[in-house]
């Protein structure tokens, strides 16, 4: 046979079985850590504390899990409300097309700051300077920080995305550029929207060196935003090296790997399904 | 009539003050890198006024006698981020090609999206099965063979051989790095114009040497890129790495002794350090060059990327 046709087979079974090796890894990933971690998992892992009430009662991970959701839920919601005015600023109001790109510098620079570097941010601004100590609420904000640029980034590439002519349409009406982004341009963009903000769910709930600089940890549910706050990322690295405490650590991960994969199964719905009423 | 100009003026006011309201906000967020590295800065000022920055080069690491050396640290960084890259990638190029130039539509869309669900794992599972599956497989298979075979090349000797190593931080940073290479690598390759490779085919050339000869060549910047993107990910890891590089002090001189990346310092000292303002200073200056690093090497890479994908 010919040299370059060999040649072409060789790379294309190279090429092919590079994939599968890049797919099979995340299956034995997914499989084994979901594997180990059903095996622990039980009733009481979330209905139960860290703390055992009753002598021979089995912990629980709920004050992770509830922890967890509290930093990540409201990161996210802060982080989009900083985050949407931005975007909606730097696509519909800016004039100068100078300044823009410098913008977009700037966040895609934000975006590349390591997340343990949010983290010691976090902690001599929101931990030592606002709160005096570790609690949800600098956990929250830290969190909020580091998806900043990630939501800013996704929801101005959904802003940007809508027709122009509907938003001509709306200014011919007379509306003002604010009547137009609430009525048009947040009507379009909202399945984007919703996508993007669960990415930055998913990203949220999954840091653990952030919240570790910040939010410390705590075996029960926090009561308040000034209380420190367990999470689940934090649980699979705190009990895994605890003595005895292992079978948590399993189950953290169960949950959290849990957690993303409906989170990311939702959000690929939400786009496929809803961008169908959206005019293009 | 003068309700309707009350009407009006309450619109215009009401985009006013969103305007206003967004531009603060705007103003906030393009100042926050700023922000972040001015505060690392001023933290680490007690140290770096005092000391000349050489200092920190060196490597002892004796934060209650006052030496603050990194060297071990960025050592051990270094040595966890150049495996990490070798493993990763040849099958993440490889895989980018094969999905842009010779898969079908559906095996693309089904490997993309796994592609995607990896990039979404959060990097403490990733540290998990590190540690329940990798650091086993080093301590048990990989290690001894190698050790024994080529046990008088220092890099491959195992001295105390418990697993936890920077070949395991590297294959599991290998892994972490995966979704963001194969992703970039794959878009600057699908944009370069579909011409180049007619020409090539035209010219008798299989579809390997048009990829090979045509395709890569446009694409190489936007792979670099990509490379870079990777690089910078696992540079700045620390969760994953924290659990398996093993936390010992000493540089590594083997792929199986113990490392300890200058991340996994900052998550294992803050406690301690908010009793000394020099410890404290210390992991600040760890942090900013960490910054710097990882923040030039982005920078360079997403204006290539931009540039490659805008032409």
């Amino acid at each position: 046979m010919d040299k370059r046709k060999i040649e072409e087979k060789i790379f294309k079974y190279l090429m092919i079985s590079s994939t599968a090796a890049i797919i099979g890894t995340l299956a034995l990933i997914i499989g084994s850590v979901i594997v180990k971690g059903a095996a622990e998992v039980s009733v009481n892992t979330f209905i139960n504390d860290d703390v055992a009430l009753f002598p021979g009662e089995e912990h629980g991970i709920l004050h992770a899990i509830i922890g967890s959701l509290y930093l990540a839920i409201n990161s996210t919601v802060i982080s989009f409300l900083i985050s949407f005015p931005v975007a909606i600023y730097s696509v519909e109001y800016m004039k100068k097309k100078s300044l823009s790109p410098a913008l977009t510098i700037s966040i895609e620079t934000l975006m590349g700051v390591p997340s343990i570097v949010f983290g010691m941010f976090g902690l001599f601004v929101f931990v030592l300077v606002l709160t005096r100590g570790f609690t949800l609420l600098a956990g929250t904000l830290t969190l909020a920080l580091l998806e900043l640029p990630l939501m800013e980034r996704g929801i101005e590439e959904v802003v940007r995305m809508v027709p122009v002519s509907l938003k001509e349409a709306s200014y011919a009406l007379g509306a003002t550029t604010f009547e137009t982004i609430k009525n048009i341009v947040l009507k379009q963009a909202l399945p984007g929207i919703v996508t993007v903000s669960l990415i930055s769910f998913g990203r949220g709930i999954g840091e653990a060196a952030p919240v570790m600089l910040t939010a410390g940890f705590n075996p029960f549910p926090p009561a308040s935003l000034l209380e420190p706050a367990a999470s689940l990322p934090l649980a699979v690295y705190t009990y895994l090296s605890a003595p005895g405490q292992q079978g948590k650590a399993y189950a953290s991960a169960f949950t959290l790997t849990i957690i993303v994969l409906i989170i990311s199964l939702i959000s690929r719905y939400v786009s496929k399904r809803f961008t169908r009423y959206v005019s293009r | 009539m003068k309700s309707k100009c009350s009407r009006e003026n309450k619109r215009k006011l009401e985009n006013k003050l969103f305007k206003a309201s967004s531009l603060t906000l705007t103003l906030i967020s393009f100042f926050t890198v700023i922000m972040i590295f001015t505060i690392l800065l001023v933290q680490s000022k007690p140290l770096i006024m005092k000391k000349p920055l050489s200092e920190f080069l060196t490597v002892e690491w004796a934060p209650h006698l006052g030496k603050y050396g990194l060297a071990t640290f960025m050592a051990s960084t270094l040595f966890t981020t150049a495996i990490a890259m070798a493993i990763s990638i040849p099958p993440c190029i490889l895989t980018a090609i094969y999905l842009a130039e010779f898969s079908t539509p559906k095996v693309k869309e089904y490997a993309k999206s796994m592609i995607d669900l990896l990039a979404g794992i959060p990097s403490v599972v990733y540290g998990l099965w590190g540690v329940i599956f990798i650091v086993p497989i080093v301590r048990d298979r990989v290690a001894p063979p190698i050790s024994e075979a080529l046990g008088f090349i220092p890099v491959f000797s195992a001295q105390n051989n418990s697993g936890y190593s920077v070949i395991a931080s590297g294959m599991v940073l290998a892994i972490m790095v995966t979704p963001i290479i194969v992703s970039v690598s794959y878009e600057v390759i699908t944009y370069v114009p579909f011409e180049y490779r007619e020409a090539s085919l035209a010219l008798g050339s299989t579809k390997w040497e048009a990829v090979k000869k045509v395709v890569l060549r446009e694409a190489a910047p936007g792979i670099a890129a990509a490379v870079v993107l990777g690089f910078c990910r696992a540079f700045g890891e620390t969760m994953a790495v924290l659990m398996v590089a093993g936390c010992v002090a000493k540089t590594p001189t083997s792929i199986f002794d113990p490392c300890y990346p200058l991340t996994a310092l900052i998550a294992n000292n803050y406690g301690e350090m908010l009793s000394i303002p020099e410890w404290v200073a210390a992991l600040s200056v760890a942090g900013l060059i960490l910054m710097l690093i990882v923040l030039v090497f982005n920078v360079v890479a997403r204006i290539v990327v931009i540039r490659t994908a805008g032409e």
